[in-house]
């Protein structure tokens, strides 16, 4: 699914923060960077309709963000900011019944089980749990609905490596098996490099460098320069070609980049 | 003599049970990371060593028993940065935040200065006093709750998944500075996260699990552990996942945490 922002001018008060703003999110896993105030949580908000242009559209498909909520779906940077019910089950069904859904009872447990919960935490309050189940319940309470579009905010703030995984796994399967497109902000650029497809690098409300990842994340000046690191894999590669000359492969894993360095260190 | 040492603590959340006779003891001026998954007990142990939550069992911080007798002599000596610096840092400007400890303490006016001067200098936030904590970036408002809690001479520093919001720039930014503070401030540093690549800047390790303690060490010995972290699901941190790679090819030998030195070490 297509999420198109075009020409799309806005402001906070009377400072313009996005002019003539253009981009196009052509499914796959889309990572949106930047440092703090470069607009990506506002672009965020724009793309979901929380917040509305001046001038210039935003289209999921064909059709305008304000007729197509519930095919986006937002999981905050705070799920404290969404979850305001008792218990998992009433949050969760909560936006089933906003959008008149069936099944809601099936729709619950099969959102739980994907975000990888079990029924025991059905009942239990989503502010007696920890930080990264609370999270995963977030999250449960948007996919409910089947949105085409899913929009993450920082998702990996609070999360430990094992959800961390976890919610790679999950991210790809969205997109493999259901189709969706996924837009994530994140600062975590070491999670990104391991499965984004995109990225676009936000500077001051403009794209300043977009590409597949490896062209944005390889780029360590143009990063370092809008105040970003790149990821520790790519890094090393940088490393030795600045200080030995030797160009070894951009890698996701640290498992391929061994390969590398046996091959070019031992020869 | 030990900074915290923790005997028989039992702790639930209505009938979830969190700890279950937990004991441990962490040394004074040491840098130790506590490393857990989410739901392994890391910030309610940080809530109970604040005070902030009732258990059974004895807790000592610096001398004193844990209890509602001592607890102004136990929140003078600890000093905690949380994980949303949005709930800590309160005043309209960065100088009125760090200046808010010491107001409580009722400090005179002329000392309160000398030490927002001091700490705002060593942390290089001098020029961010005047400031609204709103304009600041992730990363200075971190520094910004880290001098709020230095300020007032702690024992203990306890960070509480305070750089989980940070980008990597800025965490090891914080985290160098961290590294200072225990030498020059001769602080006891306690940095609870699910982050293992956090605990390079350590000297310990203390892992976490379902409200027990797995392994306790100094961090190299840790990473030595490698099932075990795996078990509980850690990778080890890059570069001590990089040099155990290539340590078994005889590329390198032992851990090299800096990554100019390993690639100068690679390519003699």
């Amino acid at each position: 699914m297509e999420v198109k922002l075009s020409n799309v001018s806005f402001s906070y008060d009377d400072s313009k923060f996005f002019s003539n703003f253009s981009c196009c999110f052509s499914g796959g896993i889309n990572a949106i960077v930047g440092s703090n105030g470069s607009g990506k949580s506002t672009l965020l908000d724009l793309i979901d309709g929380l917040l509305t242009p001046v001038s210039g559209s935003v289209k999921i498909g064909n059709v305008d963000i304000g007729s197509s909520r519930r095919m986006v779906g937002y999981l905050f940077q705070f799920p404290e900011e969404q979850i305001f019910n008792s218990s998992v089950y009433k949050e969760i069904e909560f936006g089933l019944k906003c959008f008149k859904c069936d099944d809601i009872d099936i729709k619950i447990r099969e959102s739980l089980e994907l975000v990888g919960l079990d029924d025991s935490f059905l009942e239990r309050n989503p502010y007696k749990i920890s930080n990264g189940e609370r999270r995963k319940v977030a999250l449960a309470s948007v996919l409910c609905y089947k949105p085409d579009v899913l929009i993450l905010d920082e998702p990996t703030v609070g999360l430990d490596n094992k959800s961390k995984n976890e919610l790679i796994r999950l991210l790809k399967k969205l997109k493999n098996e259901f189709n969706k497109t996924i837009i994530i902000v994140s600062h975590d650029i070491n999670f990104l490099h391991k499965f984004v497809d995109y990225v676009y690098l936000l500077h001051n409300g403009e794209i300043v460098l977009e590409g597949d990842k490896y062209f944005v994340f390889s780029n360590e000046e143009v990063m370092n320069q809008y105040g970003l690191e790149v990821p520790d894999v790519i890094h090393f590669s940088n490393l030795v070609m600045e200080r030995k000359g030797v160009k070894i492969g951009y890698r996701d894993e640290i498992n391929d980049l061994i390969k590398d360095v046996y091959r070019y260190a031992k020869w | 003599m030990d900074s915290i040492v923790i005997n028989n603590l039992s702790f639930s959340y209505d009938d979830k049970i969190i700890f279950d006779n937990l004991s441990l003891s962490i040394k004074n001026g040491v840098f130790t990371t506590i490393l857990g998954n989410n739901g392994s007990g890391k910030s309610t142990l940080v809530k109970i060593l604040c005070g902030l939550l009732d258990f059974s069992g004895s807790i000592n911080i610096c001398g004193f028993e844990l209890c509602s007798s001592n607890i102004s002599s136990i929140r003078r000596n600890i000093g905690v940065v949380f994980e949303n610096p949005d709930n800590c840092l309160i005043s309209e400007t960065v100088l009125e935040d760090l200046a808010f400890p010491l107001e409580n303490l009722n400090c005179s006016r002329d000392f309160i200065y000398s030490k927002i001067n001091e700490i705002s200098n060593y942390l290089g936030i001098s020029h961010l006093l005047k400031k609204s904590c709103s304009e600041l970036s992730g990363g200075e408002k971190q520094l910004v709750s880290l001098g709020c809690a230095l300020i007032t001479g702690p024992s203990v520093l306890i960070l509480d998944e305070a750089l989980s919001m940070l980008d990597l720039k800025s965490k090891k930014k914080v985290l160098s500075i961290l590294k200072k503070v225990k030498k020059d401030y001769d602080v006891t540093i306690i940095n609870v996260t699910h982050d293992i690549e956090e605990s390079v800047y350590g000297d310990e390790i203390l892992l976490l699990n379902n409200g027990s303690v797995i392994i306790q060490d100094e961090k190299t010995e840790v990473y030595k552990c490698e099932k075990d972290l795996k078990k509980y699901g850690f990778d080890l941190p890059f570069m001590v996942d990089l040099s155990n790679r290539l340590s078994y090819y005889d590329l390198v030998d032992g851990f090299i945490f800096d990554m100019n030195q390993m690639v100068d070490v690679l390519w003699k």
